[in-house]
């Protein structure tokens, strides 16, 4: 539940409300609008029931959240949630600018990673992905390059001043992982993976969600939740295409979710329109929708050669194509009353 | 990034690991009062978990953190941290 304080509250009753709640097992996140603070409640509301909060001091209304998440929701934040990453960019995630990722599916080695990073930079792309571990259907295929992959990422993000997306797959890893990258991807499959999203919660470093392939908006919230439970606020959420009936492509993007995820949760928003499709001819017309729709950015698989890719080849894209994308992605956010940065010389940016 | 800031930088860098280990000792003198509360607690009988008073200490901190001007909800979920730690020493 929410608790809606009266205007120019003092902080002294500010704080013997949150007293109150607390001691009754609670816990409380405050927030601060212009005009009131709310103090939202975190746990079982059945421990509130008879404590009579309407008569404290200072408290204007008691409303439940019917919700099933909380931190997530709308009603627990007084604005958007943006994510600055602190890079020389001063790069935003969730603000007025859309952020687009890019690189290969998987890091290959540090001169096609280098060369990517360049290329991408060029076009506007703000930060870079890379798979070190890669989650794959079958036990055969490519895993990844795994720790090496994670240095060549460290190398690439110290050269081009780019941040780092990269996935973490194991909770014994999650510390591994944010020594190396800025931000942690927590994958489709790994959506409920439950432990893993509590390990990455604790770390305080922004997290980028999946979205599962068969998970509904209210199961992607409720994992975002554990995350924010653990006090990790910057969650970053991904719609990837969701299984349907639909054969011809590999996943069906569900653009809805975008504007629905946008009125549910503060949270920022963004679109992988690689995996949605599962086609290289329809990531660019995938990307421009969530655009549209008012994503705060995509992630996008590039790769210098995309046939030679080891992993995600039918969905990656070339340089080119990633540049023809990136002149769409400006035109469109900037119909919907976005930006787009505009290309920069790769590496210029860098830290002094 | 000049010699000299990259010295800055690396002066300041000490300063925050020499905090921390501050930080940790204090850590450990808080533990060992609250042991001592806790065979006070034990010897009367009383239960180790005490809900109002773990909301007083987080409030009390997150008064001082306001006076300091640092954030509430940051310092509120560090100390519920260090109530649940000196909860679990206070079980024998």
């Amino acid at each position: 539940m929410i608790i809606v304080t009266q205007a120019g509250i003092t902080p002294d009753a500010l704080d013997r409300i949150v007293e109150h709640v607390e001691a009754a097992g609670m816990r409380t996140h405050l927030i601060r609008g212009e005009q009131r603070t709310v103090i939202g409640c975190i746990g079982d509301d059945a421990l509130l029931a008879d404590q009579g909060l309407r008569s404290l001091p200072g408290v204007e209304d008691v409303l439940p959240v019917l919700k099933p998440y909380k931190l997530a929701s709308r009603e627990f934040s007084a604005g958007r949630t943006t994510i600055a990453l602190g890079d020389p960019s001063g790069t935003v995630i969730g603000g007025k600018d859309v952020v687009v990722i890019a690189g290969p599916c998987s890091v290959e080695g540090a001169e096609m990673l280098r060369e990517t990073a360049r290329a991408v930079q060029e076009s506007g792309a703000r930060m870079l992905r890379g798979g070190a571990f890669k989650p794959r259907s079958s036990p055969y295929a490519f895993q990844g390059l795994g720790i090496p992959a994670l240095s060549m990422l460290a190398e690439v993000r110290r050269e081009s001043g780019m941040p780092i997306v990269t996935e973490v797959l194991d909770p014994r890893h999650v510390e591994l992982v944010a020594a190396h990258a800025d931000v942690l991807q927590i994958g489709a499959r790994n959506m409920q993976n439950f432990p893993l999203l509590t390990e990455v919660g604790k770390v305080h470093r922004p997290v980028l969600l999946k979205r599962g392939l068969s998970a509904t908006i209210s199961e992607l919230l409720m994992a975002a939740e554990y995350i924010m439970a653990q006090g990790n606020g910057s969650v970053i959420l991904c719609e990837r295409g969701i299984r349907t009936y639909e054969t011809a492509t590999r996943n069906t993007l569900d653009v809805a979710a975008v504007p629905v995820l946008k009125r549910e949760t503060h949270l920022p928003v963004i679109v992988d329109p690689s995996h949605a499709g599962g086609r290289a001819d329809l990531v660019t017309p995938l990307a421009l929708a969530g655009i549209a729709a008012g994503a705060d950015g995509l992630i996008v698989e590039v790769h210098p050669d995309p046939v030679h890719a080891r992993s995600d080849a039918e969905q990656t894209i070339s340089f080119s194509a990633f540049a023809a994308l990136m002149a769409g992605v400006s035109a469109v956010a900037a119909a919907v009353g976005r930006s787009a940065p505009a290309g920069q010389p790769a590496g210029q940016r860098t830290a002094a | 990034m000049t010699a000299a800031m990259a010295q800055d930088i690396a002066r300041l860098r000490e300063e925050v690991k020499r905090i921390d280990a501050d930080l940790v000792s204090l850590l450990a003198e808080r533990m060992s009062v609250v042991r001592e509360i806790g065979q006070l607690k034990r010897a009367s009988a009383m239960p180790i978990a005490d809900p109002p008073r773990e909301a007083a200490v987080v409030s009390h901190a997150a008064r001082c953190a306001r006076g300091e001007g640092l954030p509430e909800n940051e310092v509120r979920e560090l100390f519920w941290k260090i109530v649940a730690l000196s909860r679990s020493e206070q079980h024998p």
